[in-house]
């Protein structure tokens, strides 16, 4: 079997140490972080040349804006999908009009509600539960749809689930 | 000329009430300010306003009598309200209703209205009676109770954020924590050092399961030991990476305390690893059950495997390891019971008093 390209990786997250783990789990996991940032307005200014197949967000940074921000403007303009990793998963908004995506949209795009993202993972997270979060997503997006549920590290947003049929 | 007319109205009391009937006289002298209006004249006006109506509005005798009572109304009164009086009169109907009415010197006072028609005995409309009861106090209260709710709210939602705040800095901390550990064992070459922050790691990473388990309750306060284990072991178990270890849990539903939560998240975390790490060796595939259930006045955790034997599972135990599971149990109030599983591998009891456990609720 050909060796399968690894994920190009996105990764936002103001924490320094949270930023080394993350990416030094994903080179570990054998995927490729093309892109970090540590602040809304980095990761903004990254978003026009990014060439990514995922991107890892935590909810909460330093300046204004949020991760919110950066995950609704990769998830609806770069058309990625977004997982949020936020240590107070209860805040993360609703969209106010969830609706059918446009025409035009990818796989990728959500119309409606968790700003577009396709899942949140809940800190503190454990190594295996990054892990197995991982396997599912690398699956999921190379194959899509995925034939079993997600870990239990990983929650689907609802958009991402009913397209994909899987309850949750 | 209007005067005099006022004046002939004013009298008029005499003619429908009688000067000197009791119930005219209880009307004059009562506390409780009243008026009487006449629809059968153009434009309902007062015919007759006693001493304490006056007293309210600060108006003379001669100032109402004849006119319609709308002088009473300024610009903060409530249109709607005033639809009503006004309905209610058209109708001959009855009505109760708070109205903002204005006094002779333009200061205002909350008026509790009560308006009735008044039939003759042939039963068409004669009068309307009104009694009006200055409420202002009642409005200030309420004024007062809804700042103070406001103000309280405010309280409120700065301490739901400053909890947020804490809960969000204590989960960041504990990934942290781990962060820390597991970029440093990456730099380490010695196996016997990284095993070593591994235990370590796994230990906080049960302690921030505790954590994440407590906070996706709503009070923050009650901890689930059936959830956790279901967690703890399902990632326990994955992270060995083995398929040949099956699990069987067997979980009723026990909620402790947080501040119990901990010991026994620790506790529960030792013993799993320890079945993991030393009952499985050398190939060997095999079955961990794990039940907790109430026995008598106790709670009970079982965790029994059909791997290696007491025996060697008991030598591989670090020292610390011993020591902690058994600091735990003092802490846990608990009888800590290592011995022969009926299976031929070895059965670890946690036998807790009762009271661990909080009463089930709804």
């Amino acid at each position: 079997m050909a060796k399968r390209r690894p994920l190009r990786i996105f990764v936002v997250e103001d924490e320094a140490l949270l930023l080394m783990q993350l990416e030094a789990l994903l080179v570990a996991a054998g995927h490729e972080v093309v892109a970090t940032a540590m602040s809304t307005a980095e990761a903004l200014a990254r978003i026009p040349t990014l060439a990514a197949d995922l991107a890892f967000v935590d909810l909460r940074l330093g300046d204004s804006g949020g991760g919110i921000v950066v995950g609704r403007q990769l998830a609806r303009t770069a058309r990625m999908p977004v997982i949020f990793v936020t240590a107070n998963e209860r805040r993360i908004p609703v969209d106010e009009e969830p609706g059918p995506p446009p025409p035009d949209a990818g796989d990728n795009d959500l119309g409606g509600d968790y700003a577009g993202a396709m899942g949140v993972i809940a800190k503190p997270y454990t190594l295996h539960g990054l892990r197995t979060a991982l396997d599912f997503l690398d699956e999921a997006l190379r194959l899509p749809p995925p034939h079993r549920a997600p870990p239990e590290s990983l929650f689907l947003t609802p958009a991402y689930a009913a397209r994909w049929q899987i309850a949750v | 000329m209007e005067q005099a007319e006022a004046r002939r109205l004013a009298g008029s009391e005499q003619a429908e009430f009688g000067r000197g009937a009791a119930f005219a006289a209880a009307m004059r002298e009562a506390r409780m300010p009243m008026i009487v209006t006449d629809p059968r004249r153009h434009d309902n006006p007062i015919v007759f306003a006693n001493a304490a109506f006056l007293r309210l509005t600060g108006y003379e005798r001669l100032d109402v009598t004849g006119r319609n009572c709308r002088f009473l109304q300024g610009p903060g009164t409530c249109p709607e309200a005033v639809a009503r009086v006004r309905a209610a009169i058209r109708d001959e109907v009855d009505i109760h209703i708070d109205l903002l009415n204005y006094r002779k010197d333009g200061t205002t006072f909350h008026n509790a209205l009560y308006l009735s028609p008044v039939h003759g005995d042939d039963g068409s409309l004669r009068f309307f009676f009104a009694a009006q009861h200055d409420v202002t106090d009642r409005y200030r209260m309420l004024e007062k109770c809804e700042q103070a709710n406001r103000t309280l709210q405010g309280v409120l939602d700065l301490k739901t954020t400053l909890i947020h705040e804490i809960d969000h800095r204590v989960k960041n901390n504990l990934q942290m924590i781990s962060a820390m550990i597991v970029l440093q064992s990456q730099s380490i070459p010695d196996p016997a050092v990284r095993r070593s922050l591994s235990d370590t790691l796994q230990r906080i990473e049960a302690l921030s399961t505790v954590h994440r388990l407590l906070h996706q309750s709503e009070t923050v306060s009650r901890f689930d030991v059936a959830d956790f284990v279901r967690d703890l072991v399902t990632d326990l178990v994955g992270a060995t990476g083995r398929r040949d270890i099956r699990v069987e849990l067997d979980l009723a539903s026990v909620v402790v305390a947080a501040e119990k939560s901990t010991a026994l998240a620790l506790l529960v975390n030792e013993i799993v690893t320890n079945v993991l790490k030393h009952a499985f060796v050398k190939g060997r595939a095999g079955s961990l059950a794990i039940r907790i259930g109430r026995a008598e006045d106790r709670v009970l955790l079982v965790v029994e495997d059909d791997g290696v034997g007491i025996a060697t599972e008991a030598a591989g135990t670090s020292s610390f390891g011993q020591s902690l599971m058994r600091t735990l149990a003092r802490q846990l109030g608990a009888e800590l019971i290592v011995e022969g599983g009926a299976r031929g591998g070895t059965r670890v009891s946690v036998r807790m008093p009762a009271a661990v456990a909080l009463p089930t609720q709804a």
